[in-house]
C-alpha cells in the first residue's frame, strides 16, 4: 500500500494520524479512499476534477504534473504540501 | 575534477564539443533582438514614475497624432484582466487601475523607429493620484501600512482566509515533532536575525519580444524566454485566443536564471501588431530590466537552533518574511522547504510569509528562496560550531540528512549526497591547506535544492547515413542540447556527434515545460532515453524483417550493435547502427523515435563550498583568495557543463553575498539601475573557482542525473559570512556584506 504523509494542519480531519496507508492505483482513488475514511479531506485537496490550486501533491519526492490521474504504485510516498506560488521553477511549478 | 572513476558509459561523462557552440562563438546564433521582419515597427514602453499611484486616466491622443507613431496600447486593450498564471498577469504587463512600483508599465507605443517610439512616450498624458508607498517587508506587514490591494486577504496554513485587508498574501507553516520540547532538551540555543536585499539575476541579454498578428488572427512570437510553451499559453490566455493560434519561435537566450520565466513584452507587442498590421519589436533597456522585471526577494529572517553539548541538533525554528513585490508570489514557499533541508532534526517549526510591497513583482532566481533561508540557517550553524568548539564540517556531518530522513514538509529522502559532499570538502586540498595572514579567514557552508521533472516531449529521426536529428521543446540555457544528445547517443550506442539537437517552435514538438527547476538535463535525459529505446525497438523489428526471424531473436546491445540468430551457414548475423540505418529506405522507410514523459522521480541536490577571504581594513573590500565548490551531480553527463554551472552559481551567490543590492530613494525609486552601479562580480573580481563533482546517482533516472544548475548559488553567502567572521571577528547578518556595511562595523565611531 502507498502511504500518505498528512501535514499538521489536516490532521484534525484524520484523527491526528500523520501517515496513512492507502490503497489506490491513481491519485484520485487514493484521495477517494481517504475521503471514505476521513470525511472532509477530499474537499481540502480537490476542486472539481483538479488538485486545489493552493495544494501541491508530491509522489516519492516529485511534484505530480499529471494531477489526479497520476499513477500510484505499491509503497509510494504521497506528500501533501501547500502550493508554492511564484518562485518560478521551484516546486511545485516552476530558476 | 570528478571524485569517482567513470563507469562503463561511453558517451555520458565525456566532454564533446557542444553542438551549438560554433554558432555562438562566431556570432551567427540568432537572439531575439536580432529578429528582422519586413515592415517591422519598433516599440517603447511608458513606465510609472511613482511607487504607488492610482491611475485616473490615460490620454494617448497626442502620441497617436505624431506622424511616426503607428499605435498605442494600454491595459484597456486586453480582452480580460484575469490572471493567467505566474508567467504573466495582464495588470503587471500593463498597469490597470494602479501603478504599484516605479517602472510599472502603463502603455506601449509602436512607431517607425526606436527613437520615435521613445519620444512619443512623452506625449502620453497619464493622470496619477499618488498614494503612500511601502518598501520594507516588516513595515508592509504592520497594521496601518499602505495597502496595495484592498481585496487581498491572508491565506492561512489551515486553508482559511484573513478577515481584513493586508499585504500578507500567504502564511505557510511546516511543523515536525515538538519544537518546544526540543529547545528544552538543548544545552545551547542560538537565535539570530538576518536580512537580505532584493537582487537581480543579471542576465546579459535584456528582455525582448517580436510579435506578428496576421490578418487571420494567427500570432507568431519570437522572444527570449525560458519557456516557449509557457509564453504561448500566457499570451493566448491574456489575448483571449485559442492556443492553436499562438506560435512561439525559438531564439537563443542570453541568460535567464529564472528571470525569463515571466513574460512582459509579448502581449503588448502582439496588441500593437494587431492594431498596425505589422510586426512589432519591443526591447528593454538595462534600466528597464532592473526596474521592471522580476528580481528575487529581499527578506527578513529569524532562525533559532538548539543543540546538545555533543553537537546533536535538538530543535530548529525559522520565521521568514519574503518580499513578493507588487503582486503575491515570492519564492517563500521553496525557502521554507529548504531552510533546514540538509539536516536531520526531529523537532522543527517553520513559518513563512509572502508579503506584497511597492517593488517589482519578484520572479524565480536560481534556487528561488533558498539562498536567503539557508544563509540564515547556515550562519547559525557556524555560530553553534564555534560555541561548541567543533569543526564546522564535522558538526554538519553529525547532523546531516541521509537516506530515510524526513524534512519538515513531509518529504522523505531517497539516496542523497550531502554527507559525500561534506566528506569531499573535508578531504579537499583546499580544506587541508593552511591559511595564514592578517585579516584572512576561511568559511564553509552547505546548501540544498530540488529538481523537478514535468512534461517533456522529444522526437528523433534515424537518417539513412546513421545520423539522428533530435527535436525538443526545452529552451537550452545551460547546455541541455548537448546533454540530451549525449543521453540519446549513449542509449543508442552511437557518438554524440552523430546526433543533431534542435530546439523547435511550439507547433513542431509536443508540450514541454519550461527550462527551470534544475529539470532540463534530468527530464530531457528521460525523454532522450525513452526516444532511443523506441528507436531500438523499431530497429530490432527491421532487423528481424531482414533476417526473416522472430523479433524475440533480435537484440539491440548497448554497444549499438543489433544481433540476430546465426544464418543458414551458422555464421553470426549483426548490424552496426549505421549499417541498419542504411537498410531503412529498403525496409519501409525511415523511423522516428518519440517520447512524452512527465516524471516525478526527482533527484535532490546538495553542495558544500569552501572559501578563503582577505578583508581590507581600510576599504572594507572582501577579496576572495581561494574558492572550492563541491556538489553531488548524481551523474555528470557533460562534466564541463556541470563545472560551469557550479562556477556560475557560485559567482552569482558571491555577488549576492558581497555587492549586489537594489538601493532605493525615499520615493521608492531605484538609484543604481545600471550595471556600473548594480555591481555584479566580473572575471576580474574572482579567482578561478575550483570544483569537485561528487556522484551519488539518482535511482530515479536512467543515468542517475540530479538537478545541477541551481544549488551552487546557495552556499556562497553563509560560507562568506563565516570567512569574514574568521578574518575580522564580525558577524555580518545583513546581505550584501558590502564594503560599506563592513566599514560600519569595523571603523571606530568619530565620537
Amino acid at each position: 500500500m502507498a502511504v500518505v504523509v498528512v501535514p499538521p494542519l489536516l490532521r484534525p480531519l484524520t484523527g491526528d494520524a500523520d501517515r496513512i496507508q492507502v490503497e489506490g492505483a491513481t491519485l484520485r482513488r487514493v484521495i477517494n479512499e481517504l475521503e471514505a475514511r476521513y470525511p472532509g479531506v477530499k474537499a481540502r485537496l480537490v476542486e472539481g476534477n483538479k488538485i486545489r490550486p493552493e495544494i501541491s501533491i508530491a509522489v516519492n519526492g516529485g511534484i505530480v504534473a499529471a494531477g489526479l490521474v497520476e499513477p500510484i504504485a505499491e509503497n509510494d510516498e504521497i506528500v501533501i504540501i501547500p502550493a508554492i506560488s511564484g518562485g518560478g521553477a521551484g516546486p511545485p511549478r516552476a530558476g | 575534477m570528478v571524485t569517482t572513476e567513470k563507469s562503463a558509459y561511453k558517451v555520458v561523462g565525456t566532454r564533446p564539443i557542444r553542438h551549438d557552440g560554433v554558432d555562438k562563438v562566431i556570432g551567427r546564433a540568432e537572439y531575439g533582438a536580432d529578429v528582422r521582419l519586413p515592415g517591422m515597427l519598433q516599440g517603447a514602453v511608458l513606465r510609472s514614475p511613482h511607487a504607488h499611484a492610482r491611475i485616473i486616466g490615460i490620454d494617448s491622443s497626442r502620441a497617436e497624432a505624431h506622424p511616426g507613431v503607428r499605435a498605442v496600447v494600454t491595459s484597456a486593450d486586453f480582452p480580460s484582466l484575469d490572471d493567467v498564471g505566474e508567467v504573466a498577469r495582464p495588470d503587471n504587463v500593463l498597469a490597470h487601475d494602479k501603478a504599484l512600483y516605479v517602472g510599472h508599465a502603463v502603455a506601449a507605443v509602436a512607431a517607425v523607429d526606436q527613437h520615435t517610439a521613445e519620444d512619443a512616450l512623452d506625449l502620453i498624458d497619464v493622470q496619477y493620484e499618488v498614494l503612500p508607498h511601502v518598501m520594507d517587508v516588516r513595515d508592509a506587514m504592520l497594521d496601518g501600512a499602505p495597502i496595495l490591494d484592498e481585496k487581498l486577504r491572508t491565506a492561512e496554513p489551515d486553508g482559511s482566509k484573513g478577515d481584513k485587508a493586508t499585504n500578507v498574501a500567504q502564511h505557510i507553516r511546516y511543523e515536525k515533532g515538538d519544537v518546544e520540547a526540543g529547545f528544552a532538551a538543548a544545552d545551547l540555543v542560538i537565535e539570530r536575525e538576518y536580512g537580505t536585499t532584493m537582487a537581480h539575476q543579471g542576465y546579459i541579454e535584456p528582455h525582448n519580444s517580436t510579435a506578428y498578428w496576421s490578418k487571420d488572427d494567427e500570432v507568431t512570437i519570437w522572444t527570449s524566454t525560458q519557456g516557449l510553451f509557457a509564453v504561448r499559453d500566457a499570451v493566448a490566455g491574456m489575448l483571449g485566443l485559442p492556443v492553436k493560434s499562438v506560435k512561439v519561435q525559438p531564439v537563443e537566450i542570453g541568460g535567464g536564471f529564472g528571470g525569463k520565466i515571466p513574460d512582459y513584452l509579448s502581449a503588448p507587442a502582439a496588441l500593437l501588431s494587431r492594431k498596425t498590421g505589422k510586426p512589432v519589436q519591443l526591447t528593454m533597456s538595462r534600466k528597464d530590466v532592473l526596474e521592471a522585471t522580476g528580481p528575487t526577494s529581499g527578506t527578513h529572517l529569524r532562525v533559532k537552533i538548539g543543540a546538545k553539548r555533543d553537537g546533536t541538533f535538538t530543535a530548529m525554528q525559522a520565521w521568514m518574511a519574503y518580499e513578493a513585490g507588487a503582486y503575491p508570489g515570492s519564492p517563500m514557499g521553496a525557502g521554507t522547504m529548504c531552510v533546514f533541508a540538509p539536516y536531520d532534526c526531529e523537532n522543527q517549526l517553520i513559518d513563512g510569509y509572502d508579503v506584497t510591497l511597492n517593488k517589482p513583482k519578484t520572479a524565480a532566481y536560481r534556487a528561488p528562496g533558498a539562498p536567503a533561508s539557508e544563509y540564515a540557517a547556515e550562519c547559525v550553524i557556524d555560530e553553534l560550531a564555534e560555541a561548541l568548539d567543533r569543526d564546522p564540517l564535522e558538526l554538519r556531518m553529525q547532523n546531516s540528512a541521509t537516506e530515510g530522513a524526513q524534512r519538515a514538509d513531509g518529504f522523505t529522502y531517497g539516496p542523497i549526497g550531502h554527507e559525500e559532499c561534506l566528506q569531499a570538502a573535508q578531504d579537499s586540498p583546499h580544506y587541508q591547506s593552511e591559511l595564514s595572514g592578517a585579516n584572512r579567514g576561511r568559511g564553509v557552508a552547505s546548501g540544498f535544492w530540488f529538481n523537478i521533472g514535468f512534461e517533456t516531449s522529444m522526437a528523433a529521426q534515424v537518417q539513412a547515413d546513421g545520423t539522428v536529428p533530435l527535436v525538443m521543446g526545452a529552451v537550452d540555457i545551460g547546455g541541455s542540447r548537448a546533454s540530451a544528445a549525449m543521453q540519446l547517443a549513449e542509449t543508442l550506442g552511437i557518438a554524440a556527434e552523430d546526433v543533431k539537437p534542435h530546439i523547435v517552435d511550439t507547433d513542431s514538438v509536443g508540450f514541454t515545460f519550461l527550462t527551470g527547476g534544475s529539470r532540463t538535463a534530468f527530464a530531457n535525459g528521460w525523454a532522450a532515453y525513452e526516444c532511443a529505446m523506441d528507436i531500438r525497438r523499431q530497429l530490432e523489428e527491421r532487423a528481424a524483417t531482414i533476417w526473416d526471424c522472430d523479433r524475440e531473436d533480435v537484440s539491440y546491445g548497448d554497444d549499438g550493435v543489433v544481433r540476430g540468430p546465426n544464418d543458414e551457414d551458422g555464421a553470426a548475423q549483426q548490424f552496426s547502427f549505421k549499417e541498419l540505418a542504411g537498410e531503412l529506405p529498403n525496409t519501409g522507410g525511415g523511423i522516428v523515435g518519440r517520447a512524452d514523459v512527465s516524471k516525478t522521480s526527482h533527484g535532490p541536490a546538495f553542495a558544500t563550498h569552501i572559501v578563503d577571504v582577505e578583508v581590507d581594513p581600510e576599504t572594507g573590500k572582501v577579496e576572495i583568495l581561494r574558492y572550492t565548490a563541491i556538489q553531488d551531480a548524481g551523474t555528470a553527463i557533460h562534466p564541463s557543463y556541470v563545472e560551469g554551472q557550479m562556477q556560475g552559481g557560485a559567482s552569482q551567490g558571491i555577488g549576492m553575498a558581497l555587492n549586489e543590492e537594489y538601493i532605493w530613494d525615499e520615493k521608492g525609486r531605484m538609484v543604481n539601475s545600471s550595471l556600473l552601479d548594480y555591481r555584479m562580480p566580473t572575471a576580474l573580481d574572482l579567482p578561478m573557482l575550483d570544483t569537485i563533482i561528487v556522484e551519488v546517482p539518482n535511482p530515479g533516472h536512467p543515468y542517475g542525473v540530479r538537478g545541477v544548475g541551481e544549488v551552487p548559488i546557495v552556499p556562497p553567502a553563509p560560507a562568506l559570512h563565516a570567512a569574514i567572521y574568521d578574518a575580522i571577528g564580525e558577524r555580518m547578518r545583513m546581505l550584501p556584506m558590502s564594503p560599506t556595511r563592513i566599514l560600519e562595523r569595523t571603523l571606530p565611531d568619530d565620537d
